[in-house]
């Protein structure tokens, strides 16, 4: 409400700017928010982002959702982008784990304490894929492969080195007694090119999000050995790790920042609209639908998650 | 001839009301219109601003992103790179119809572009492009009107700024903008123009059927001439409405009633007005020509309800003052009463006549001589008896009369030997008569052939009595309040002597009593009224005219 009209009073300012004719450029203020994508289409940030804008637009807080990709170095650049919208309380960034992993490889000045956190939205399965035609019919086949020869199978993920898709086969290596740093890891920012590679057989294996890749999962050209999560996904015939005795549960995560510099009632209001969209059935639709589950945590609960997961990730790397 | 003249008046006003009210209602719609289209017009110029923001928006962020825009800004040196980013903005033109896109360096110049202007520098104005903020805005340079959105380009590894990306769009003039606002407009102002001519139409002939086919001047004058009429008549007039209130009463009516005020808007019932007058005003009693009694006039009140297309809208009531209708009636009855006494003595004259005849004829002369001496002692009796305690002539006069008429009916009149009257001047006399007059019209036409009606008059003081006593039935306990107010009588119509005049006799003794001071009561076949203000008249010893008396000037 509030903000609506601080809206409507900045339309108003514009207009009689244009209209009073002296002024050479006036800024125009568009409704609605932009969502920013911090890698390219197709990846779990654009799905996340692309059904946000939708319960967004469909729960009516909102006027208009657009959503844009903007990709580089596993998302920093994004990030680097929304550090220079300082102040812009329109402009939303989807990111999650991968984005916290990736700072630790990350040369720029922006950081995620730099940013507003707005909320934790959801968790995701990472699921363990290899092609249709792969000679790993079951999890237990790639174990017992790859304990034979740690090298000589390639690791594909939708992270870069640090990211979701890098940490959970270097977990698994882990627990199944590979030395990570034998670990040949392929990154491919967002996932989206990650595929071809996987059905072409360059990539042996791949951990990547369920929901971006689900499509391939029911036509059959992927095959799932198992479910990351400490839980089976509904409609997916896989078994979680620990089930086949791989004692290792991980799941990745997603949620927005909003630039720096906002004022409290701006911080509020994109906080309120995460409250409005949780509570559209379009939102619940999609969890359902990708396998999500709802982890909403409000802004200040988020700014601390997000305080542990970077000192987590990074940590080991910088150390 | 009235409708010719009609025309001409209407034709001097200049419009009807039907035209005035199409105008009013055109320029409503008019009215109504422009607000529409001025809304309509800062609508769709913010609408614009903000969905084409956003559209500039999206198509330069999305041109912004791709690694050939990046890697050519990244290597401003590369021709093959910077080519392909023409060709790049170029598709982003052709995909969101944009006027113009170019891709810009951190310096503000052209780096590559759809229309050849490498190196021109771009105007940033007030742009936050430089420090990697995204920027759409409305530039007026005076050659080009134009939105624009600047989106800054970032290294795709290092997330440095390299330059920026313009998208921009030509600004609708306002007459666009209004017909992308309203594009059925004329549609609309027709619509709405024929809605309002239809209704204005309806309206005037609605109106125009309500108020009889008059325009509102008209009417005015109407109203304003029957005001004048009404105020102008004679005749009291009181309009009451359905619920019993006066809506109308003009300034006679007032004088007749003896308002205070005229009253417009009180209740009938909250009038200081007699039960009778009340009654018929408010419609109790039925007929026509009331005659009432309010205070000292007396009134013939008509009532005439008023029904407006079947449905009871009150009534109005007419008023004639008939007080000197009515005193002229009493002197005509006088004289007629005087008639009937002469031709009844003429009568018992010529009967007398016959008997002396006869007896002459017979030659019976000392029977002749008694039969003459027995007469004349008779009538010298009566009038001994009236002279002797009556001392007002007129009064006397009045009681001879009617005693010769008591003995035409075959009745008997006399006046008590306790009477006793000094003349009382002319003004009371008159009074006087009416009382006696009409007490003993009462009594005589109440009696049988063969009854009696006995007068007393009598002085206390300055008070005179009236005492007529009769040998009728008298008046039934029930009635005798009702005898004293108007319309009302014991007598029966068919008979009765005077017609419309009947009934009347009692209230004005009544009201004559009470104008002196006195009253009137009944007491089964006794009437009893009286009066004060007796001064007595100075006797004339020469026979002058006797001088105006006080009770005169105090009336």
């Amino acid at each position: 409400m509030q903000r609506g009209m601080a809206w409507t009073s900045r339309v108003l300012t514009v207009l009689l700017l244009a209209t009073g004719g002296c002024a050479v450029s006036a800024d125009v203020d568009p409704h609605g928010v932009r969502i920013m994508v911090p890698n390219p289409p197709g990846s779990g940030y654009d799905l996340t982002a692309r059904n946000l804008a939708r319960a967004l637009e469909a729960s009516s807080a909102v006027d208009g959702a657009d959503v844009f990709n903007l990709p580089g170095a596993g998302g920093m650049v994004g990030m680097q982008r929304l550090v220079h919208e300082e102040g812009n309380p329109r402009l939303l960034m989807v990111m999650g784990l991968g984005l916290a992993g990736a700072q630790g490889q990350w040369s720029g000045d922006a950081r995620l304490a730099d940013c507003t956190p707005i909320a934790r939205l959801l968790v995701e399965p990472n699921v363990v894929v290899v092609a249709q035609d792969s000679p790993f019919r079951t999890m237990a086949d790639l174990v017992d492969a790859w304990r034979a020869d740690p090298g000589g199978i390639v690791v594909g993920g939708g992270s870069q080195p640090g990211g979701p898709d890098h940490q959970a086969p270097l977990m698994v290596a882990q627990a199944i007694g590979i030395d990570v740093d034998e670990v040949v890891y392929e990154g491919y920012d967002g996932g989206g090119r990650l595929l071809p590679d996987i059905v072409r057989g360059q990539v042996h294996v791949a951990v990547t999000g369920y929901a971006q890749n689900a499509t391939q999962f029911d036509s059959g050209q992927l095959r799932v050995l198992a479910v990351t999560g400490p839980a089976r996904v509904a409609g997916l015939d896989a078994p979680t790790l620990q089930e086949v005795g791989v004692d290792v549960v991980f799941e990745n995560w997603r949620g927005v920042l909003a630039p720096p510099g906002l004022s409290p009632a701006e911080t509020d209001a994109l906080g309120d609209l995460i409250v409005e969209l949780r509570e559209t059935p379009e939102w619940q639709e999609t969890l359902a639908v990708n396998g999500w589950t709802d982890a909403y945590l409000p802004p200040e609960e988020f700014r601390d998650f997000l305080d542990q997961q970077v000192v987590s990730i990074s940590g080991p790397d910088d150390g | 001839m009235a409708s010719t003249a009609t025309r001409t008046a209407r034709a001097r006003r200049g419009l009807s009301l039907a035209s005035q009210f199409l105008i009013l209602q055109l320029c409503i719609v008019l009215l109504a219109v422009a607000a529409v289209a001025a809304t309509s017009v800062a609508g769709a110029d913010a609408a614009f601003r903000n969905e084409e923001g956003q559209r500039l928006l999206s198509a330069a962020e999305n041109l912004a992103a791709t690694s050939v825009v990046r890697n050519s800004l990244a290597e401003p040196g590369n021709e093959g790179l910077r080519s392909a980013a023409g060709g790049q903005a170029e598709t982003t033109r052709i995909v969101y119809g944009a006027g113009y896109v170019l891709v810009a360096t951190i310096e503000a110049t052209v780096h590559a572009d759809t229309h050849g202007t490498e190196g021109q520098s771009v105007p940033t104005e007030d742009s936050p492009v430089a420090s990697g903020q995204s920027w759409v805005g409305v530039r007026d340079d005076g050659a080009a009107h134009e939105l624009v959105s600047h989106v800054p380009v970032l290294h795709a590894d290092t997330g440095e700024i390299l330059g920026f990306v313009v998208v921009a769009v030509k600004y609708p003039t306002p007459v666009q903008l209004f017909a992308d606002a309203v594009p059925n407009l004329l549609v609309y102002l027709l619509l709405g123009g024929a809605i309002g001519v239809v209704g204005s139409l309806l309206l005037a002939r609605r109106v125009t059927r309500q108020t009889l086919g008059l325009e509102p001047r008209e009417i005015a004058g109407l109203v304003e001439h029957r005001e004048a009429m009404l105020y102008g008549i004679k005749e009291g007039v009181v309009g009451i409405d359905a619920a019993g209130r006066v809506t109308i009463i003009n300034d006679e009516a007032v004088r007749l009633l003896g308002l205070p005020d005229d009253g417009v808007g009180t209740a009938l019932a909250d009038l200081p007005l007699e039960e009778s007058v009340l009654d018929v005003l408010a419609g109790r009693v039925q007929g026509e020509d009331h005659v009432v009694v309010q205070e000292d006039r007396v009134l013939v009140l008509n009532r005439m309800p008023v029904l407006v297309r079947g449905r009871d809208a009150g009534a109005v009531a007419t008023l004639r003052d008939r007080t000197e209708l009515t005193s002229l009636r009493r002197e005509l009855d006088d004289s007629r009463t005087a008639t009937d006494t002469l031709r009844a003595q003429a009568h018992e004259f010529s009967n007398r006549l016959h008997t002396i005849a006869g007896l002459v004829e017979l030659g019976e002369f000392a029977d002749v001589a008694r039969y003459i001496h027995q007469a004349s002692e008779l009538r010298e009796k009566l009038v001994h008896e009236v002279v002797a305690s009556i001392g007002e002539p007129a009064l006397a006069a009045l009681l001879i009369a009617k005693s010769s008429l008591a003995v035409e009916q075959g009745a008997r009149l006399h006046v008590t030997p306790d009477s006793a009257l000094p003349p009382v001047g002319d003004t009371l006399a008159y009074d006087l008569v009416t009382v006696v007059g009409n007490l003993v019209d009462n009594a005589i036409d109440a009696i049988e052939p063969g009854g009696w009606v006995e007068v007393t008059v009598s002085t206390t003081g300055t008070r005179v009595d009236v005492i007529v006593r009769d040998s009728g039935p008298g008046i039934p306990a029930s009635m005798v309040e009702a005898v004293f107010r108007q319309g009302v009588t014991t007598k029966d119509g068919a008979t009765g002597r005077r017609g419309a005049h009947q009934g009347i006799g009692l209230a004005l003794v009544r009201m004559t009593c009470q104008r002196r001071g006195g009253g009137v009561e009944a007491a089964g076949s006794t009437l009893h009224a009286w009066l004060d203000g007796v001064r007595p008249a100075p006797v004339p010893a020469d026979g002058a005219p006797p001088p105006p008396t006080g009770t005169e000037a105090g009336r």
